[in-house]
């Protein structure tokens, strides 16, 4: 019965259940959208590692004779030694000291090629920096005590000395002096800030001794913890140890980056971001409701007479207000329906840069929501169908 | 009067109904006292205003009296609520429409079946059902038509066997050939007559006496009274 109601007048139900529809959809596809872009972000994060804290040093500023004036620290070997201490620090895994190479250019044969990063580094980098190699070997402890004159590169690096080259067992020229690529790391992309595979990673001493000198200190420590639980501990203890070192007038003098707060941070931010969103299609939703009970409305008086011959015929307020309500639940579980088909087709594609997540509740939530707004919707006008007196409803042109 | 012997399948007894309230207060029926036996076949004549169309309403249980007793098959009517009001007219009534009053859209079988759908009646049986009645009233071969596509005549004869589908106490048919032409108001009246002679008990509003011709009783009202009441004779069959 409700059925035929709902297909007597094809083109109002179709644009009816197109408010439903969008809504549904909308609510279903934002919310992947939203999903999507924090998953991005936190692989980006979690590419450079969960359990891990970067030290860096950096100045303070103290009262000195002249008044105020910055004071400046730097990390050596030392501090890395003192953090490696698992009496101190028993939550620290392992601690990677990195320097900083600044415009070494790569030569190969004709090619000639500036990385953006120069990593000078011990072998604990892979781990801790999640870069692995995907041919060759990483620098080895070997490489480093014995200064070897080796190179691991990042896929950009090679693309731009070697193309379709093999690099292994290749010598390149860094700032002139020869090296020997060891290994090619696994490609990671881009951070969204800068391309992680524009790298040129190299032993710490061979660096401190060909590029950089040992003068300007480690450009940052890299500290890992047991497990991503210990990182808040690992950060603690590090801090512990290189306060009364690296400090003046007791204000620290270095900056500490924990990428499990960051990813915290950024997950927060994403999820207010999602909400946002999914408010914004639920109000979609909701104005597919009211198209709902308007159509509603219209139909219930336009069939003012259909109902009095039915209650004539000995329906019941409960047979009308049923049969009313059916067909505003109809209308939206049909356009519920293809909204779901529809915010799954959407979210295939990616919009502005982000590949939608779907998430299953957002799909059900989205339905039922939907039904539930056609049920709200169709409660006042099927009362009003079913509140007729037949009387008055035969009589109504 | 008809024969007192038999239970009266329907018993109205000084029963009146007013509209509105105080100054405005319209007395539109003001004290009908009527008797219609099982088997009867009345027709009620009357001006317009004359309360003929508030009687019918008072008999088709759509509405009930302000003052007096309304039994219907013995069963007093008259104070029932609007959920035993609709399965009265559900079980007892067969209403036949001055403009057909067939739902658009759905087939002259759905449209016979209506009643019984709200019977709760199982499925098989109400599909048996209806196409009998269409049978009876010779519109079989248009059961799947639906109202748009049937004339007038058929379109009447398929509210007569909706009326006629639930077996009840009194068919009511209010100006039934008020749309009608000539050729399909013989046909339909025959039809009447037809099921009136099968036992079937009806009550017919009507203001042509051509109409009023075919029943075995014709009731006038006048000013919410009943004016007359006279017992025909031969019954017209032509």
């Amino acid at each position: 019965m409700a059925v035929q109601g709902v297909l007597a007048n094809r083109l109002r139900s179709l644009l009816t259940m197109l408010g439903i529809t969008i809504g549904v959809a909308a609510v279903i596809v934002l919310v992947a959208v939203g999903n999507g872009s924090s998953a991005a972000v936190q692989s980006r994060i979690e590419a450079l590692g969960t359990n891990v804290v970067t030290i860096m040093p950096g100045f303070s500023f103290g009262r000195g004779s002249g008044g105020t004036q910055a004071s400046f620290t730097q990390f050596t070997t030392k501090d890395v030694t003192a953090l490696e201490d698992k009496a101190a620090a028993p939550d620290i895994k392992s601690v990677t000291p990195v320097v900083n190479g600044s415009s070494v250019t790569a030569t190969f044969g004709s090619a000639s090629y500036t990385p953006s990063q120069f990593v000078g580094t011990t072998p604990s980098y892979e781990e801790a920096r999640k870069s692995p190699v995907e041919a060759g070997s990483f620098i080895t402890a070997q490489d480093e005590s014995q200064h070897a004159r080796v190179v691991v590169l990042g896929e950009t690096v090679v693309e731009n000395l070697f193309g379709s080259q093999n690099p292994l067992g290749q010598t390149i020229k860094l700032n002139g002096i020869g090296f020997t690529v060891e290994g090619v790391l696994v490609p990671k992309g881009t951070n969204g800030i800068q391309d992680q595979d524009d790298i040129v990673i190299a032993p710490m001493t061979t660096t401190q001794d060909l590029i950089t000198g040992v003068t300007g200190g480690l450009s940052q420590i890299i500290v890992e913890a047991n497990s991503s639980h210990d990182v808040n501990a690992a950060e603690a203890e590090a801090t512990d140890i290189l306060t009364p070192t690296h400090s003046s007038d007791g204000t620290a003098n270095f900056r500490v980056l924990n990428q499990a707060s960051l990813l915290q941070t950024t997950a927060s931010t994403n999820h207010v971001f999602t909400v946002l969103l999914a408010a914004v299609a639920a109000i979609s939703l909701l104005v597919g409701g009211i198209g709902v009970m308007n159509i509603m409305l219209v139909t219930v008086t336009e069939r003012t007479r259909e109902i009095g011959i039915r209650k004539a015929l000995g329906a019941r307020r409960g047979d009308i207000l049923g049969q009313f309500l059916t067909e505003a639940v109809l209308l939206s579980i049909f356009g519920g329906v293809v909204g779901v088909a529809a915010g799954l087709v959407g979210s295939l594609f990616k919009i502005v840069g982000v590949q939608p997540v779907v998430q299953l509740y957002s799909v059900l939530l989205a339905l039922g929501v939907g039904v539930a707004v056609g049920l709200f919707f169709g409660i006042y006008p099927a009362n009003r169908a079913a509140a007729l007196r037949p009387i008055e409803a035969l009589r109504y042109e | 009067m008809s024969a007192p012997r038999r239970r009266a399948t329907l018993v109205l007894e000084r029963v009146t109904k007013t509209y509105g309230s105080g100054d405005i207060a319209v007395q539109a029926l003001r004290g009908v006292d009527l008797r219609v036996e099982r088997g009867d076949f009345i027709a009620v004549m009357g001006a317009s205003g004359s309360g003929k169309s508030t009687l019918m309403n008072l008999i088709g249980c759509l509405d009930i009296p302000t003052e007096g007793r309304y039994l219907l098959e013995g069963i007093d009517v008259s104070r029932l609520d609007e959920y035993e009001l609709a399965f009265v007219r559900n079980r007892k009534i067969g209403f036949v429409f001055q403009s057909f009053n067939l739902i658009p859209r759905t087939t002259a079988l759905r449209n016979v079946e209506l009643p019984l759908i709200y019977a709760r009646m199982p499925k098989a049986e109400r599909r048996r059902r209806a196409e009998e009645a269409l049978e009876a009233v010779g519109v079989a071969d248009r059961a799947h038509h639906v109202p748009s596509q049937l004339s007038g005549g058929q379109q009447q004869r398929v509210a007569i066997a909706r009326a006629i589908v639930t077996a009840p106490a009194i068919v009511l048919a209010d100006e039934p050939t008020g749309n009608l032409d000539s050729a399909s108001t013989a046909e339909v009246m025959q039809i009447f007559s037809r099921l009136n002679m099968a036992g079937r008990t009806i009550v017919m509003i009507t203001h042509e006496p051509d109409v009023a011709a075919y029943a075995k009783r014709v009731v006038h009202i006048a000013d919410g009274l009943i004016d007359s009441d006279e017992q025909k004779t031969a019954v017209l069959t032509a």
